[in-house]
């Protein structure tokens, strides 16, 4: 994998605690996934990955353009699609011109062309019928989609969104793993998330953030793997188990360390990372 | 075509389909039109000379102060700042959507023109200028002065929204717009001191010989004597030099180089330059009681 983004040594503290890092991290085509509690440092990774923040030490390079230089910082802009956790849109606008106008400030300058563009990233992300209304009028995911459709402006190489699938609805989930599934063919995707379903559907290597530290760093399938012989179902609630939640079939879902002849399943994603935040410690019953 | 180029004509579309524009065009046609039915002279010069302007600009004034503040006011900072037009470069297109403002208050002007169709002499005063005095049609210059002083207040508008990013910039702005409004405009020029011209907005009434009421001459009266019609060429350019120079410190809020501040040194001296020309050649007339 040819790193399209390198990050060393990287660490940004507010005042004088420690938010970030120091991290090391490289990430190339391929959609990555982030995880990791509230205040883990997700997005403020996110933020000086999209040249919002500036770190407190390290280096970032993208595409070997070095974001800690004026320069570096506009080339890696020119190259990047980018979806903020704060969602802030222009309510008097309609979708068709705040797209627009978000193009003109991607430097898309020929009119025709723009225009183009805005219609392609528009109908990529389902809203064809709702372009000429204004974005107050427009529900919560379809705004969100809106913001996915400014950031697939041009192509960029690299994809960083923050939540992008909160308030959409399981279809438009659906659609939106499809849309950055495609651009993840030869593209970087960084993606924070909170829904490990996302993750397990979507990307091809995870990386989990606990307390700024990267806690694990590879694909879903290993993150699962962390979780082998320690999810069990049973027909009632098991008081050994770190977590447990009766599941839609009416039976029991245990993870933590299971009991003696306990009925072992497959793990997930969502059971490798709840083991691995702190949780559930390995070895250790809660 | 630049992006800020397209940007400033995007804001331009919005600045001119603006509703609240069009409400302060409609006023201001009724203005000029009860002007023209009721032939007041006074009236008539000063809609020529800019005063037609005040609330379509003003208008212009709170679409601008809300188009700068957008980014801010409606929580997109985080995405617009990451964007390759920075906001150097936005507001540069800002400030250059002013032109829009100034076209609109060309065409303004050349209604009011068509539709008061004044003579060379518009008449003679008919409310604080004495009946004894000419009023003067207002020259080319004076009648660019409303579209140049629209550029130069909005263009100052970006700048002071630049630098104090919230609803306070209303305040200065208030104050500024009631002193050219009310005593600039409304009166005369009541403060006879030539630094008048320093306003967008100078009427060209030269005040004569001051009139003592008494024995310490506390309480004075100015009687107006004429009409300026060159400083007003003077104004014209005093106008430009202070567009200029509100751009430059617009843009020194987000970029702070040496370019940047070798345009702020040359923009301000000029502004400068021509704040003392203005005073120097406008007509003056010193007080008899000042006099030794």
């Amino acid at each position: 994998m040819s790193a399209i983004v390198q990050i060393r040594s990287l660490s940004r503290t507010y005042g004088r605690s420690p938010a970030l890092g120091p991290v090391d991290l490289d990430f190339g085509v391929g959609v990555t996934g982030l995880l990791g509690p509230n205040g883990a440092g997700k997005t403020t990774l996110l933020r000086i990955l999209a040249t919002s923040l500036a770190p407190s030490g390290g280096d970032i390079r993208v595409l070997g353009h070095d974001a800690g230089t004026p320069s570096g910082r506009l080339a890696i802009r020119r190259q990047l699609g980018y979806v903020p956790q704060e969602l802030g849109l222009y309510e008097n606008f309609t979708a068709f011109d705040f797209v627009d106008y978000v193009a003109i400030l991607k430097e898309h300058v020929d009119r025709r062309a723009r225009h183009d563009e805005v219609r392609r990233v528009i109908a990529e992300v389902d809203l064809s019928d709702v372009r000429s209304k204004k974005i107050r009028k427009l529900s919560g995911g379809m705004r969100r989609r809106v913001a996915l459709a400014q950031a697939l402006l041009g192509e960029p190489t690299l994809l960083v969104l923050d939540e992008p699938t909160v308030g959409l609805d399981p279809e438009q989930r659906l659609r939106f793993r499809q849309i950055i599934s495609r651009h993840a063919e030869r593209r970087c995707v960084v993606l924070s998330t909170h829904m490990t379903e996302d993750v397990e559907a979507l990307c091809d290597r995870v990386v989990v953030l606990v307390q700024g530290r990267v806690a694990f760093d590879g694909t879903p399938l290993e993150l699962a793997g962390k979780a082998a012989g320690r999810v069990w179902v049973g027909d009632r609630l098991d008081p050994g188990a770190a977590v447990s939640w009766r599941t839609g079939e009416g039976r029991h879902r245990h993870v933590g360390d299971p009991p003696p002849g306990a009925e072992l399943i497959p793990p997930t994603v969502q059971d490798g990372y709840l083991l691995l935040n702190g949780g559930v410690p390995e070895g250790a019953s809660a | 075509m630049s992006a800020e180029y397209e940007l400033a004509r995007v804001e331009s579309v919005r600045l001119l389909r603006d509703p609240a524009l069009s409400v302060a065009l409609a006023a201001t046609a009724w203005w000029v039109m009860a002007t023209h039915r009721s032939s007041a002279h006074q009236t008539t010069y000063l809609l020529l000379i800019g005063y037609s302007l005040m609330l379509p600009g003003f208008v212009m004034v709170v679409h601008t102060i809300l188009s700068t503040l957008r980014s801010r006011i409606e929580h997109t900072d985080e995405l617009m700042n990451v964007l390759p037009v920075g906001r150097d470069r936005r507001t540069v297109s800002h400030a250059l959507s002013a032109a829009a403002g100034v076209m609109l208050g060309a065409a303004t002007i050349l209604a009011t023109y068509v539709i008061l169709r004044p003579a060379a002499s518009i008449g003679s005063g008919d409310n604080s200028i004495p009946p004894t005095i000419d009023i003067p049609r207002p020259n080319l210059a004076q009648l660019l002065q409303g579209p140049i002083a629209i550029l130069a207040v909005l263009a100052f508008v970006v700048a002071l929204t630049r630098w104090v990013p919230t609803w306070l910039v209303i305040l200065p702005l208030a104050v500024l717009l009631l002193v050219q409004g009310v005593f600039l405009g409304l009166w005369f020029a009541v403060p006879s001191g030539n630094a008048t011209w320093w306003f967008p907005l100078g009427t060209g009434v030269v005040h004569g010989e001051w009139i003592g009421c008494g024995e310490t001459d506390r309480v004075c009266d100015l009687p107006v004597s004429g009409f300026d019609q060159t400083t007003p060429w003077w104004h014209l350019a005093y106008l430009i030099s202070v567009a200029v120079t509100s751009v430059v410190i617009a843009v020194l809020r987000h970029r702070r180089d040496r370019s940047t501040w070798f345009w702020f040194v040359v923009s301000l001296a000029s502004v400068v330059t021509l704040a003392i020309v203005q005073l120097a050649v406008s007509v003056e007339y010193a007080p008899v009681s000042a006099l030794p």
